[in-house]
């Protein structure tokens, strides 16, 4: 091989090594995921996603991302312990989700986003007449003294 | 429009939790006892009004119809918000106790300001349509207000207020004019049923 081969050959070959990792994917099945819901029910599209993982500094971000346009995030925990996800929409509204993530077990200890509400509000009418009432009932025994 | 917990800084939170209760105070002393069914009602209109949920684009809104109390309460109308707030953070987890003075500031401030513009104004008006505008105008400010009071507040925990107010403007627009249509009824229905209602007001027709 001439000087020429050798100079060709030697490049070729560092550049192969150098810059041509080849890019290989897998399948990975489980991982845990949220769904992000306004109040009124409306996916929490796009909204920034921080992942913080168990064992790390508190505020140290292990993964971060957005949710979809119908307000779904998935990861996938590499080990045991209990993360955090916190969500954020920018404007004000802000979530908190923790999983428990031991051998098998899943378990999430956040709140259902949503529920019927009308024991919640009859409750709230109820108090506020309560203290419009109480309102009224301590001026006038004010006034009478 | 309620803010979250999490989000705002310790000084922005007991500043405006102290205006708050500041305010609370002044209004409770402003509110005579004639005027105490009134601002009952009125905290239960706020209390519920939150359940009806509005999507704005990337964000979702409920009715506040802060406008509405603020011509109807004055000053009165920041106890009846800190009522009706106070119970939507423990019974439906909007925004929070912690938060309550902030959120206090946002709906209660433009409630104010459009007693402080708008009633005066009241008083003049000699059409229907006249107090219909009146009323638009005062739902619909009163939202824009409290949308940029809460554009400050997480401005002044360090993020940049002009992108902020201009996101919360345009985004609060639809929730602006959907109260304004409901303030300016409201106004109708109430000079209609209950002309007592308005002590200053002209005989509309």
């Amino acid at each position: 091989m001439t000087v020429r081969g050798w100079i060709i050959c030697s490049g070729v070959l560092v550049a192969s090594l150098a810059g041509g990792h080849a890019i290989h994917t897998e399948r990975v099945a489980g991982g845990v995921g949220l769904r992000v819901l306004y109040d009124g029910g409306y996916p929490m599209a796009h909204a920034e996603v921080q992942v913080y993982a168990p064992d790390d500094e508190p505020e140290a971000v292990y993964q971060a991302g957005y949710t979809d346009t119908d307000g779904y995030f998935l990861f996938y925990p590499a080990r045991t312990g209990v993360w955090r996800m916190v969500v954020d929409d920018g404007m004000g509204h802000r979530a908190t989700e923790t999983w428990n993530i031991g051998g098998d077990e899943v378990q999430a200890t956040s709140i259902p986003t949503r529920r019927a509400r009308g024991k919640e509000t009859l409750l709230g009418l109820v108090v506020i007449a309560g203290m419009f009432a109480l309102l009224t009932w301590w001026r006038r025994k004010v006034k009478a003294k | 429009m309620h803010l979250a917990e999490g989000i705002l800084s310790v000084p922005v939170l007991a500043g405006s939790g102290a205006l708050a209760v500041a305010g609370t105070w002044f209004g409770l002393q402003t509110l005579s006892d004639e005027d105490i069914p009134r601002a009952a009602m009125l905290t239960t209109v706020f209390f519920v009004a939150s359940l009806v949920h509005l999507p704005l684009g990337v964000t979702s809104a409920h009715l506040v119809l802060n406008g509405l109390m603020g011509l109807l309460l004055g000053w009165a109308a920041v106890p009846a918000i800190v009522i009706g707030l106070t119970l939507q953070a423990i019974l439906f987890r909007h925004g929070g106790l912690t938060v309550l003075g902030v959120n206090t500031l946002i709906m209660a401030v433009p409630a104010i300001g459009v007693y402080a513009v708008f009633r005066p104004l009241l008083r003049r008006v000699s059409h229907r349509s006249a107090l219909y505008g009146v009323g638009f105008a005062a739902g619909f400010m009163a939202i824009l207000g409290g949308a940029l009071l809460a554009a400050l507040a997480l401005a002044l925990t360090g993020r940049a207020f002009q992108g902020l107010a201009v996101l919360f403007l345009v985004t609060h627009l639809p929730l602006g004019l959907v109260e304004g249509l409901l303030t300016g009824s409201l106004l109708l229905l109430l000079q209609r049923g209950r002309p007592g209602l308005f002590p200053g007001m002209a005989s509309c027709e």
